[in-house]
């Protein structure tokens, strides 16, 4: 943990949310590529959007980032009742000098979702709100159903995992996401994408190095991706999403950048920033339905509720 | 990482005018642009050759080519699941409908290795895993999970099933269903299996570094390898494959045992001594299980999700599996 407080500190130092940064002397693989290769860990409790009590802040200083750290720091430990996990199972880490990982709109807020895609939006806010809910396994997110995170979602910080393997060989980059052990092999050949009826929940990823920077295009995606936030944002429509994420080695810091293009759910394009610093332990199996009795529990704990709602003829 | 990476540089000058992606041999395969054997790419590993020497055959080892046409009719006829007529087969009733996935999806191949062996384990020579007694009561044979036998919940079927792991992805890699596929991606300090089945990806590191503690268990094991000349060396630890029901699974490590995987670099069928034997855990196997798969290469650009194309690139690898504890001794130079 210490040493992640130290290389969390590092990235604070040499990122910032739009500049370019010197990259002489960075490390090179034997065939001459930019080394990006290591494990790396992107955890931060920078939200992805602005705080609204922060509109027109894009930078915190050293003193109101200690301050928003000691405000997290009880955590789960300190709510009331049963929940969730408590804080030995969460790995948060801390807060970014950036006020929100959304850099571009320049107000660090997502763009605005267009008309059908929130009706989308707001039928699953509402079914999730459902005294019913779940009323099928296909309701929870895909992250709970074990089964992806998909792109960019398994790039995005949250609870726990957030771990990254890079790998690299002439032609090609490998990631290993910790979570859920999804694995991605990036060609840098310039083939072109698989065809266009094809879609795969991590997309389909073609790779090239710009300058010092790898650039990493993602394509051919699920209409079944969404990513389950505060929110409950829909990323994209699948065919008409592509990602673009940029890989960029700093020192001891990757500059890690997505930008996401889907102009039937957003208005606009957005751009997130997330550094990745080294990891400083190995990686470990995410095996996500090892002893994952949610689901059932949930379905017949809703089922449950439902009889009883329909013993006191209340909802 | 730097050292390394310092290292790579110098040796990146001393080989000036090689491509990075070098495909130069030396007369024994194609070489990495640091030197190793190059497995890179996307392999098959189908065919109908059982894991298991069939019953009768006792240690006949090799078919004659007749003999291999009249096995590779009669296994084509016998997994044909397009068949409406009635049936003596185990599970097939006589409807297709209760045959499960019809020939379109199967992806047994059409042929059994091309050395003509009669199982794909090749040491025992009786070509049969060397089951305890103990071993062979343990839950996970076919017949448990296809006899009809009532389960309780989703914990009593299969690993394949629940889509955690893939039946035919290891460790150690057996030839199944469908999905025979995966992909080897290298660094100078590591190699990645990564399967089609269930998209799992092993990372297998090269740096000597220790297995994790005996306490951690996890679906695919810990692996770690080593090049022995020409052959990569992959050893799987800390299985948590521990009385989970694997009816498909007939070779697979358990929590005491270990699987060493030799790859073989080269593009030759060469015939490879046995490994050393070691102590086998003596509730499970008398002894150790050596499997050899043969190997056919996938179109060079193919990505391992798609279905493969036969018979496309040169020659055959060999993929040979020893299961049990891992050998004490290193195995013979060439093996």
């Amino acid at each position: 943990m210490a040493n992640r407080i130290a290389g969390l500190a590092m990235a604070l130092a040499l990122v910032a949310p739009a500049a370019a940064l010197a990259q002489d002397g960075a490390p090179r693989t034997p065939w001459g590529d930019p080394d990006l290769q290591g494990t790396w860990t992107n955890t931060t409790t920078t939200p992805l959007e602005r705080p609204t009590d922060l509109a027109g802040k894009d930078v915190l200083s050293e003193e109101e980032r200690a301050a928003i750290d000691e405000e997290n720091a009880p955590g789960i430990d300190a709510a009331v009742g049963v929940g969730a996990y408590n804080n030995f199972w969460m790995e948060r880490g801390y807060v970014y000098e950036q006020t929100s990982l959304v850099v571009d709109p320049p107000d660090g807020r997502l763009p605005r979702v267009l008309p059908k895609a929130k009706a989308r939006q707001d039928a699953l806010v509402a079914s999730r709100r459902s005294s019913s809910y779940p009323t099928t396994y296909e309701e929870p997110s895909l992250m709970e159903r074990c089964i992806t995170r998909g792109v960019p979602g398994v790039m995005l910080p949250g609870n726990y995992n957030h771990n990254y393997n890079i790998l690299q060989a002439p032609g090609y980059v490998a990631i290993f996401h910790e979570m859920i052990h999804d694995f991605r092999i990036i060609p840098l050949d310039g083939r072109p994408h698989i065809a266009p009826g094809i879609h795969q929940w991590m997309g389909d990823s073609r790779g090239y190095w710009d300058g010092d920077t790898l650039v990493v295009e993602t394509s051919n995606f699920t209409d079944k991706l969404y990513e389950r936030r505060g929110s409950l944002l829909v990323w994209g429509t699948g065919k008409h999403m592509t990602v673009v994420e940029r890989f960029t080695r700093r020192g001891d810091v990757i500059d890690y950048r997505f930008t996401l293009t889907d102009p039937t759910t957003f208005e606009r394009p957005f751009t997130a920033s997330i550094p990745m610093v080294p990891l400083d332990e190995p990686m470990f199996e995410y095996a996500c339905h090892e002893g994952n009795y949610a689901m059932a529990n949930m379905l017949s704990g809703a089922r449950d509720q439902e009889a009883a709602a329909q013993r006191t003829g209340s909802e | 990482m730097h050292k390394q990476t310092w290292i790579g540089a110098l040796m990146v000058v001393a080989l000036a005018g090689t491509a990075p992606a070098a495909a130069q041999s030396n007369g024994d395969g194609p070489r990495t642009s640091w030197g190793d054997p190059d497995l890179t790419g996307v392999w098959d590993f189908r065919t109908l050759t059982p894991i298991e020497r069939p019953d009768g055959l006792g240690d006949k080892a090799v078919l004659t080519a007749e003999e291999a046409a009249a096995f590779e009719q009669q296994a084509l006829q016998q997994w044909d699941a397009d068949r409406r007529d009635g049936s003596d087969l185990e599970y097939g009733q006589g409807s297709d409908i209760e045959r499960a996935y019809n020939d379109f999806w199967w992806d047994y191949g059409s042929s059994i290795d091309e050395d003509r062996r009669t199982s794909l384990i090749v040491d025992p020579p009786d070509g049969k895993i060397p089951w305890t007694p103990e071993g062979k009561a343990r839950p996970g044979t076919f017949d448990l999970a296809f006899s009809g036998i009532i389960t309780a919940g989703p914990e009593d079927r299969a690993l394949s099933e629940r889509c955690i792991l893939g039946f035919n992805s290891g460790p150690p890699v057996e030839s199944s269903a469908y999905n025979n596929n995966l992909q080897m991606f290298q660094t100078p300090d590591t190699v990645v299996i990564f399967n089609e089945m269930i998209h799992d990806a092993r990372i297998v590191p090269l740096d000597g570094r220790p297995q994790l503690d005996d306490g951690i268990r996890q679906w695919m094991g810990v692996s770690r390898g080593r090049w022995e000349g020409d052959t990569l060396v992959v050893e799987t630890t800390n299985s948590g494959l521990e009385r989970q029901p694997a009816p498909d699974r007939a070779v697979h490590a358990d929590q005491r045992g270990s699987a060493a995987l030799r790859v073989h670099g080269q593009r030759s069928h060469d015939v490879h001594p046995p490994v050393d034997r070691a102590d086998a855990d003596e509730a499970l196997r008398r002894e150790p299980v050596r499997v050899r798969l043969p190997r056919g290469q996938l179109r060079h650009v193919q990505p391992a999700v798609r279905r493969a194309c036969r018979g496309e690139g040169s020659g055959r690898g060999g993929i040979e599996i020893a299961s049990g504890r891992p050998a004490r001794a290193p195995a013979r130079s060439g093996g």
